[in-house]
C-alpha cells in the first residue's frame, strides 16, 4: 500500500508540481545551466565558439608564434608564457579561463599579428585573443 | 610586393618552404619571371637544422651507423625499396641528385651537403641522442661525431632547466659508445644565465640574450672551460640570425673550433632556414607575395585566385568527392601564370587537409594514400610510433616529369608540376628524407616549369 501512496507522490510531483515551478519561476534551459555550472567556470559553447575552438584546433603546439610574440617581454613569466598559450592551453577548456584573466587582460591582440604571420596552420591568434577576453568575460566570478 | 589588378607571372610557385623555394630559384636561374605565393611559414620553419636526404637502410638502434653507406646509395637503396616513393617515381633521374643538392648549396647561404658518395654525417642533438643526415646548417655541419677531435666540451648553462652541460656530457658520452665512436665529452657549464627568472627561458630567448651581448657569453665560456678540450659543441640557440660572428669571437677567445648541435623543440634553427630561404630569393630576384592561391573550379589552372592570407575559421561542410559544392567565398584576384608549381606541403602547412575525407585544398587534385581515396585514418595510422603510418604518405601522385596525376593516371595539365611533402608515399617525419625530397623535387620541378613557360611564352610571341 505504501508503495502506492509513493508513486502517486511521484506522479504528483513529476506532473504538477514541476511544470508548475517551471512555469512560475519563468527560467530557460540557459539560465539554469548558468546557475548550476557557472561557478565551476562551465559555460555554453555557441556556434562562434565552436568555429573559434575548431582553429585553435588546428595548434601544433610547435612554439614557432612564441618567438615572434610581442607580448612576451612586457608581461611577467609566471603570468604569460607566449602566444601558444591561448590555443593549447586557454582555449581548451573554460574552466582554465578565470586563471588567465589577469594575462588577457593586460594581452595587446594586435602585437599577435607577427605571430599570427608566421604559424604553419594557419591559426587566427588575433581573433582567438579577443575571443578568448570575451569568454572569460562571460565567466561568473568565483 | 603588393598585388593589384591581377597576378601576372610566366612561373608561379606555390608555397614558401624549402620545396617552394628552390623551385623557384631553380625557374629564375632559367632566366624566367618567378612568383612565390605562400601563407606563412611552413614545416621548413620547424626544420631541427639537420638536412635529411635519406637514411642509411641497415641502421638500426643498436648499430645506428649502420654499413655508412654513401648517400647516393641510401637513396638509391630506399628507391628501390619503397616504389611509392618519391624518390622511386624518379628513379630515371636520380644520376641529377647531386646537381639539385649542389644547386640548393650555391643559392641559398647557410646549407652545407656533404658529397654524395660519402656517408651521412653524424650529429649531437641536445637530447644526447644522435642524428645522421646528409646536410645541415653550417653552423651546425662541422660538429659531425665521427669526424672532430676526439675530447669534445659540450656548454650547457647553469642556471636552466634544458641545457644541463653534465647530464648531456653523459648522455652523447652513452651514445657514441652505442655507434662505436670513441669520444669523450667535458661539460662546460657556463654562468651566462644568471637572472632568477631564467631558468624557464625559451631557446629564442636565451639566442636574443646572446645576439646583445655575446662577448659575457663568450667570457662565460671561457671561465667554465677546463683544460684539454680540443672542440666545443653548443646548443643551438647561438643567435635568431647569423651565428658565424658569435662562433667567430668563440673560436677566436679560445682558440677551439665550434659549432652548434641540431635542435629540438621550438627550433631557433628553423626561422634561421627560413631567412636564408628569404635572402637567396630576394638575392636571384623572386617576387614573393604573402597570400594564397585557390582554383575558382577543380583542377583548372586558368581559374586561380589570389586572395590575403587573413587566417579564417575552418570550413563547416565537409569534403566529399563530387559531393558538396564549394563554399562561397569572396572573389579573388585572377592569376594568369604560364606553369605553376605545387610546393604546398602535407599536414601542417595545408598542402593535404582533411575534413570528412582528405582533399588537395588549391587545386582540388585527387589524394593518394592506401587504400580507399576518400579515407578516414582508421588502420591507417597507429599508436606505435615504430609501426607504419601510411595516413601521414597521403598526398598527390606524379608522373616521372613531376606533374600531377588524376584518379584515371592521366596528367592533368601540362603547365602544373608539384614538389615537395605534398608528394604522395613519403612520411616527412618518419622517413628521413625529407629534405632530399624536398630539393631534388622542387630543383627538376622548378626547372620543367621555367621550360614549359619559356615555350608557351615563345609559342605566344609567335603567334601560335
Amino acid at each position: 500500500m505504501s508503495r502506492f501512496w509513493g508513486n502517486l507522490y511521484l506522479t504528483y510531483r513529476a506532473l504538477a508540481v514541476r511544470p508548475l515551478k517551471r512555469l512560475l519561476r519563468g527560467e530557460g534551459g540557459v539560465e539554469r545551466f548558468h546557475e548550476n555550472y557557472g561557478p565551476e567556470g562551465l559555460i555554453p559553447t555557441t556556434l562562434e565558439d565552436r568555429a573559434m575552438l575548431t582553429a585553435a584546433g588546428r595548434c601544433i603546439a610547435c612554439g614557432l608564434c612564441d618567438a615572434f610574440d610581442g607580448n612576451l617581454a612586457r608581461m611577467d613569466r609566471v603570468l604569460y608564457d607566449g602566444a601558444s598559450l591561448l590555443p593549447r592551453q586557454w582555449a581548451r577548456s573554460s574552466a582554465e579561463l578565470p586563471f588567465a584573466r589577469r594575462a588577457l587582460l593586460r594581452l595587446r591582440p594586435a602585437e599577435l599579428e607577427e605571430a599570427q604571420a608566421v604559424c604553419p596552420t594557419g591559426v587566427p591568434l588575433v581573433e582567438l585573443a579577443h575571443w578568448l577576453r570575451g569568454r572569460a568575460r562571460r565567466i561568473p566570478a568565483p | 610586393m603588393a598585388v593589384d589588378g591581377e597576378l601576372r607571372t610566366e612561373v608561379l610557385v606555390v608555397g614558401g618552404g624549402i620545396a617552394g623555394a628552390v623551385a623557384a630559384l631553380a625557374a629564375r636561374r632559367r632566366g624566367v619571371e618567378v612568383t612565390l605565393v605562400r601563407r606563412s611559414f611552413g614545416a621548413t620553419a620547424l626544420t631541427s637544422g639537420a638536412l635529411d636526404v635519406a637514411p642509411d637502410p641497415l641502421a638500426t638502434p643498436r648499430r645506428p651507423r649502420g654499413q655508412e653507406l654513401s648517400v647516393e646509395a641510401c637513396v638509391h637503396h630506399l628507391a628501390a625499396a619503397r616504389p611509392d616513393h618519391p624518390y622511386a617515381v624518379l628513379y630515371d633521374e636520380l644520376g641529377r641528385f647531386p646537381e639539385a643538392l649542389a644547386f640548393a648549396e650555391e643559392t641559398i647561404e647557410g646549407l652545407r651537403f656533404v658529397s654524395p658518395i660519402e656517408p651521412n654525417r653524424c650529429l649531437a642533438t641536445p637530447l644526447g641522442t644522435l642524428k645522421f643526415s646528409a646536410g645541415a646548417l653550417h653552423s651546425v655541419i662541422d660538429g659531425d661525431l665521427s669526424r672532430v677531435e676526439p675530447r669534445i666540451g659540450v656548454v650547457g648553462f647553469e642556471n636552466h632547466l634544458e641545457y644541463d652541460a653534465e647530464l648531456w656530457a653523459r648522455l652523447l658520452t652513452d651514445a657514441c659508445a652505442t655507434a662505436g665512436l670513441v669520444r669523450t665529452f667535458v661539460p662546460v657549464p657556463c654562468d651566462f644565465l644568471a637572472r632568477r627568472n631564467d631558468v624557464l627561458l625559451q631557446p629564442f630567448e636565451i639566442a636574443a640574450r646572446i645576439d646583445e651581448d655575446p662577448a659575457t657569453f663568450v667570457g662565460s665560456v671561457k671561465r667554465a672551460l677546463s683544460h684539454g678540450v680540443q672542440r666545443l659543441l653548443l646548443p643551438p640557440v647561438l643567435s635568431r640570425g647569423d651565428p658565424g660572428f658569435v662562433l667567430g669571437q668563440l673560436e677566436e677567445a679560445l682558440y677551439l673550433p665550434a659549432s652548434e648541435s641540431v635542435a629540438t623543440r621550438q627550433s631557433v634553427l628553423g626561422p634561421r632556414l627560413q631567412r636564408y630561404l628569404d635572402e637567396a630569393l630576394e638575392r636571384e630576384g623572386v617576387a614573393v607575395v604573402q597570400g594564397e592561391i585557390r582554383a575558382a573550379t577543380d583542377l583548372d589552372l586558368d581559374s586561380l585566385e589570389f586572395r590575403s592570407a587573413r587566417p579564417r575559421p575552418p570550413s563547416t561542410r565537409r569534403f566529399f568527392p563530387d559531393g558538396v559544392e564549394r563554399e562561397a567565398e569572396d572573389p579573388g584576384t585572377p592569376v594568369r601564370a604560364e606553369a605553376v608549381v605545387l610546393a604546398t606541403g602535407k599536414f601542417i602547412a595545408g598542402g593535404v587537409a582533411k575534413n570528412g575525407c582528405l582533399y588537395e585544398p588549391t587545386l582540388r587534385l585527387p589524394v593518394s594514400v592506401a587504400g580507399p581515396s576518400c579515407a578516414s585514418s582508421f588502420r591507417l595510422t597507429s599508436n606505435e610510433i615504430s609501426d607504419e603510418q601510411t595516413f601521414y604518405r597521403a598526398g598527390v601522385r606524379v608522373d616521372g616529369g613531376l606533374r600531377p596525376l588524376d584518379e584515371g593516371d592521366r596528367v592533368v595539365d601540362e603547365r602544373l608540376f608539384a614538389c615537395g611533402d605534398v608528394l604522395a608515399g613519403h612520411d616527412p617525419a618518419r622517413d628521413s628524407t625529407a629534405m632530399g625530397v624536398a630539393v631534388f623535387t622542387g630543383y627538376l620541378a622548378g626547372r620543367r616549369a621555367a621550360l614549359a613557360a619559356a615555350q608557351r611564352t615563345s609559342f605566344a610571341r609567335e603567334g601560335g
